[in-house]
């Protein structure tokens, strides 16, 4: 025995490790991104794919795999993966290219970037010319998106409440300008107490410089847009800018503000009159008359009324990275109305996927029965469940 | 360096050609017990024409050594056995193999009960089953306790770094709290935290006991799943024992010993104490910036161990002792992620122990051993960097105005003052030969006053406040033996229980509340032993144990770790069946054959966990575990000595469900990330005397393997995914000794093929490093 023993640690010494191949992440024009979660809820492992559609039993063995809930963005062709946060990170943005008739992932390209920096998003300004904020550095790399060089930055540090990074979250450029949120959070990741208001940086795209910052102050509204999710500011048909705030998750029953600001078109100030804090809005179809604590993320979907993921507080229960918190609604920003949208089960918050495709608004929500994508047409009365994926669905993006 | 490498292994092989010449008289042996051939650990053999003597190890080996040839005479005694004198002839260059068979005292009608309670007494020692691993035998191949350990079969230490890095004990895939680590069955791991397991000087280490599965009610705490009990060494009347030591990267370290014995008063002196001081400064290669290879610059770390014993042996106990000692540390921040260049640790420990033991206490039968100790430390962490920077050489702002490089987004002074009092109480009764009671006690009491008022600057409001902690544990053991000795079997119950005030900050920022906390909780297991044969035993053991969450677990640490004082008691239903083969001292070979296979169930685990709003310990689902593990170790020669040792084990996600539905938890069945499952060492060792002539000198050249199978770093759920390599490690060294084993020099290179070795989470470790050690011992 003491012989095999030793044969054996040499065998193992010897023999070479296989490595194994690193799968192409599918075939399809739906790029989507699952997490699995770790049994602790904050950590995991997430996994990108194109799938030819939304149906069936979707698995991650054919996925790239990412860092845990690694963001990801489309910039026409251009699939851009961040690093995700904390220690576990690779401090690179990768660029992979989609293929449009191969309907597949290729040429994957790395930039370098600063490490516990959160890169999460990229604005598309010029056909070579992009912005990557940093959430926690307090600057925006202008970055040629062909070479994936770094080719300038814009400083926001001055504008910063207390600390170092005014936090600069996801923007969206219109008329020749740049409107970066800036989400002024404390150590907690949580608003300060003593600076509850939406700040806007107002860049021109032209200079790259800092215009002015405008601020809501009004409505007490903060945490202007999530910055790893894309639709938490939009134009509606107006051009109007609206941006959502997510206020303090929900977690603080003394502040539940949450809800809208908008920047008018052909105005660079906020319009306070068009805020709207939706936290004292009873969300219709709920027999417990819940109220939304926070919007947690949402898609604009036409003639005023927007898809969206919202808090419910009384769900938060003793680990808010898996209670079952989330509630699928659509917001009726005329009439002022919040509606549940039945057959999307409450979901955890990691799962808060809203996106709008030919006439459909998918959800994907990891619910305590089902978990995968559903879909809603707003004429109907009914969401249905059509695809159920291993994990939680975090991202949909669809290639036209 | 290739060079030097091959100046070594020449050197080696040149020592090997010469040993089977240069051999000079030698008697090594056993002393076992006549009716059943158990080792009788701690027999004296005192040899009449020497004028010296020797002590049985742990399996009740002895040897002497560079002996002239002739006639010697063997006094061998031991308490509740009759001593035997034995004659034993050598012829020039020959090594005698003895096997020296006590009896126990007759039973005379007047002492028969005093007698019989000795001999079960003994017998008591032996019921528990466990691995012993003798540092008699280890001595001069090893650095610290992590070297002896990481050749334990089913043991591995997770470091996260060099000299004095942060080492957690993992036990057949447990970790953590769950594993108790113990000085001389105190436990060393809850409430005092400002010693680590590699501390305590490896010269002064007797053996190392090493508990898989179930862990005695004597030791106190709540340690479920496995336990590193410390034994240290009983000194000799007059003693001296100093060592310096050399190592890579710029470490030094210096530990002494020396005691003294007035007989006539039955009072030992003692003082001892070390110094480690290290740069730390490897290169580490980081994975997540394009593999660059960057020197640790951040990484030094200075220890102060310095402690002091009066013992009395005639003061009413059969001995009283107090123990004062110091502890200081020094630890830089290294960082890895970033270039941390400010940030560091500091703490201070005071302590006085007090141990009382009487056996027969009261009445007749009954042991009584009690410890006290109380401690006074103070922990400082300064993180008040006002930049920080990349491994570019970038500089950064510190979120915070008031500094910070640590990625918390505050600065930090912390000064964390604490006052513990332990106490531990061990009452058995001896019934009789059969059956043997006993009771445990442990008690903790820890008052904690943590300031840090940079913090409060940082953040605007109070994060940490002062608490008060208790705990008791209670333990009731009953042990049977059966008439023939081939049955022990030892029943163990406990209760815990744990009561905590104190307020707490919210994890999201919101208000502070009051804290009060009162769990308790029962935990029962049972371990029983069956000899077969002479040579052959089995071993089975089962536990349905409990653990307490940790106080740092329930309140965090007051920086990084935000509180979660709603943990749940973990839950670890266990059953570990063995077989041991032995034939220590009954055959040259001295062949052991050991084999093992565990089946574990945790509830409700208690996990680390770190999301974006700070860190905190939850409770999360459930595992399951099945291993097996076996060990042989022989002389395969009688200058050669081989052991090898493999463990695998399949830690994997029970949970059914995702919590709180009944969604099918997609990582169920998968093997549980960051924890290796296949390890495998292998060793061995070439001893002979007087290598280059002359006399009382003794050598040993060892090379020891240690093999960790690449492992997974998260869930395996497709290809490509991210794993920690697998590491093949190769030490090698050798020890010499002159004037009967007083001056001893040794050496070692550990990692002798550099190869790049990650530990958990990918964290970078040394590669090749040498060390140099110079000791002396006054008997």
């Amino acid at each position: 025995m003491f012989l095999a023993a030793c044969i054996a640690a040499v065998v193992m010494t010897g023999c070479k490790k296989d490595t194994p191949n690193v799968p192409d992440g599918g075939k399809g024009k739906f790029l989507i991104e699952t997490t699995v979660k770790n049994p602790d809820g904050m950590s995991g492992s997430s996994f990108l794919q194109l799938v030819p559609d939304i149906s069936g039993n979707i698995d991650n063995s054919n996925a790239i795999p990412l860092g845990f809930s690694s963001p990801v963005a489309v910039v026409d062709n251009s699939v851009f993966i961040f690093p995700t946060m904390g220690k576990d990170a690779d401090n690179n943005i990768k660029r992979y290219t989609y293929d449009l008739s191969a309907q597949k992932l290729t040429d994957m390209v790395k930039m370098d970037v600063p490490a516990n920096t959160m890169p999460v998003n990229i604005i598309k300004v010029t056909n070579r010319k992009a912005y990557v904020p940093f959430y926690t550095l307090g600057v925006v790399w202008i970055v040629d998106i062909e070479t994936m060089q770094k080719t300038g930055e814009i400083d926001l540090k001055p504008y910063s409440h207390k600390d170092s990074s005014p936090e600069p979250a996801f923007g969206i450029v219109r008329d020749g300008l740049y409107y970066l949120p800036l989400d002024q959070i404390n150590e907690n990741f949580m608003p300060y107490e003593d600076y509850r208001q939406v700040d806007v940086a107002v860049i021109d795209t032209k200079t790259d410089k800092v215009q002015k910052i405008i601020s809501e102050k009004t409505s007490k509204l903060s945490f202007p847009t999530r910055p790893m999710l894309r639709n938490m500011i939009f134009t509606d048909e107006h051009n109007d800018i609206y941006i959502a705030c997510t206020g303090n998750f929900g977690f603080n029953p003394t502040y539940l503000n949450n809800g809208f600001v908008c920047i008018p078109a052909g105005s660079t100030e906020f319009d306070v009159s068009k805020s709207w804090d939706i936290k004292d809005n009873v969300i219709i179809g709920t027999d417990e008359n819940y109220k939304p604590a926070s919007i947690f993320n949402c898609k604009y979907i036409g003639n005023g009324k927007v898809a969206a993921y919202v808090n419910i507080m009384e769900l938060n229960g003793k680990n808010p990275y898996t209670s079952k918190n989330s509630m699928a609604v659509i917001i009726d920003m005329k009439a002022k109305t919040i509606t549940r949208v039945k057959g999307v089960p409450l979901s955890d918050s990691h799962s808060v996927v809203v996106e709008f495709y030919k006439g459909q608004v998918f959800f994907g929500a990891y619910g305590d029965k089902q978990a995968g994508f559903f879909t809603y047409n707003p004429a109907d009365s009914e969401a249905k469940h059509v695809c159920t994926t291993t994990g939680n669905p975090i991202d949909l993006n669809i290639f036209e | 360096m290739s060079t030097t490498i091959r100046v070594i292994v020449a050197v080696a092989l040149i020592a090997l050609t010469t040993a089977a010449q240069a051999q000079t008289a030698g008697i090594r042996g056993v002393v076992v017990d006549d009716a059943n051939e158990e080792p009788l650990i701690g027999a004296n053999i005192y040899i009449e024409q020497l004028r010296r003597g020797d002590t049985a190890g742990s399996n009740g080996e002895f040897a002497f050594s560079g002996l002239a040839p002739g006639t010697y005479t063997a006094v061998v005694s031991y308490m509740g056995y009759h001593t035997r004198t034995e004659k034993i002839t050598l012829r020039e260059g020959e090594t005698r193999r003895i096997k020296i068979r006590l009896q126990a005292e007759s039973k005379s009608l007047g002492e028969v009960v005093v007698t019989a309670k000795g001999e079960a007494r003994i017998l008591r020692e032996q019921a528990m089953p466990i691995s012993v691993i003798s540092m008699n035998q280890l001595s001069g191949t090893v650095n610290s306790i992590v070297d002896v350990l990481n050749k334990t079969v089913g043991v591995t230490l997770r470091s996260s770094g060099g000299v004095g890095g942060a080492t957690r004990l993992s036990v057949r895939g447990l970790e953590g709290k769950r594993i108790g680590f113990f000085i001389e069955e105190t436990p060393l791991n809850d409430n005092t935290d400002f010693i680590d397991i590699n501390d305590i000087p490896i010269d002064m280490i007797d053996r190392i006991e090493v508990y898989k599965g179930v862990v005695p009610a004597k030791f106190g705490g709540s340690a479920m799943g496995g336990a590193v009990n410390i034994v240290l060494k009983e000194y000799p009347d007059r003693y001296a024992d100093a060592s310096y030591a050399l190592e890579s990267f710029n470490t030094h370290k210096i530990q002494t010993v020396v005691k003294r014995n007035i007989k006539e008063k039955g009072i030992v002196f003692g003082v001892g104490g070390g110094y480690t001081y290290s740069d730390n400064d490897y290169v580490m290669e980081l994975s997540h910036l394009n593999n660059i290879k960057v020197k640790r610059n951040h990484d030094k770390y200075k220890k102060l161990l310095l402690g002091g014993s009066l013992k009395a042996k005639k003061w009413w106990f059969d001995e009283v002792e107090f123990e004062p000692v110091f502890v200081g540390t020094y630890r830089d921040i290294q960082g890895i992620e970033t270039d941390i260049r400010e940030a560091f640790i500091k703490s201070r420990a005071y302590i006085l122990a007090n141990t009382l033991k009487k056996d027969n206490f009261l009445i007749e039968g009954l042991d009584f051993d009690m410890s006290t100790s109380v401690a006074y430390t103070d922990y400082n962490l300064v993180d008040t960097a006002k930049q920080w920077y990349d491994w570019n050489g970038n500089a950064y702002p510190s979120v915070s105005p008031y500094g910070g490089e640590l990625g918390n987004r505050y600065a930090s002074d912390a000064r964390n003052k604490k006052f513990t009092i332990l106490n531990k109480l061990n009452l058995e009764y001896l019934i009789n030969k059969q059956h043997t009671i006993n009771f445990n006690s442990y008690f903790a009491f820890a008052d904690g006053y943590p300031k840090d008022d940079m913090r409060e600057l940082s953040i605007g409001k109070k994060a940490v406040f002062d608490s008060k902690m208790r705990s008791w544990t209670g333990g009731l053991t009953y042990d049977f033996r059966s008439g023939d000795d081939r049955l022990l079997n030892s029943l163990t119950a406990r209760y815990y229980l744990y009561t905590m005030n104190t307020r707490s900050a919210s994890i999201f920022g919101l208000d502070d509340k009051d804290v009060n906390l009162n769990k308790s909780d029962f935990g029962i297991n049972d371990a029983l032993r069956y000899r077969f044969m002479p040579d052959l035993m089995g071993k089975l053991s089962a536990g349905y144990d409990v653990r307490i969450p940790s106080e740092t677990e329930l309140l965090g640490d007051g920086y990084t770790i935000s509180p979660s004082e709603a943990l749940l008691p973990e839950r670890n239903t266990s059953v570990n069946i063995g077989m041991l083969y032995d034939l220590t001292g009954k055959k040259p070979s001295n062949l052991q054959i050991e084999i093992n296979g565990f089946f574990m169930y945790l509830q409700n685990m208690i996990r680390y966990t770190k999301g974006i709003i700070g860190a905190q310990y939850q409770n999360f689902g459930e595992m399951r575990t099945i291993g097996v593990e076996a060990e042989v170790k022989a002389d395969i020669t009688h200058w050669l000595y081989g052991y090898a040792n493999a463990t695998f084990q399949d830690l994997r996600d029970a949970r059914r469900y995702e919590e709180n539905s009944s969604v099918p938890n997609p990582t169920k069945g998968l093997r549980m990330p960051n924890i290796p499952y296949l390890l495998a060492n292998a060793g061995l060792e070439f001893h002979t005397e007087n290598i280059f002539g002359g006399k009382g000198q003794n050598t040993r050249i060892f090379a020891d393997i240690s093999f960790v199978e690449e492992y997974f770093y998260d869930f395996e759920m497709a290809a490509g995914q991210r794993r920690i390599p697998r590491s093949t490690t190769i030490d090698f060294g050798f020890e010499h000794s002159f004037f009967n084993n007083s001056l001893f020099v040794s050496g070692k290179i550990k990692n002798l093929t550099d190869a790049r070795v990650l530990s958990e989470f990918n964290r970078p470790l040394p590669g090749r490093s040498f060390g140099i050690k110079i000791r002396y011992v006054l008997k």
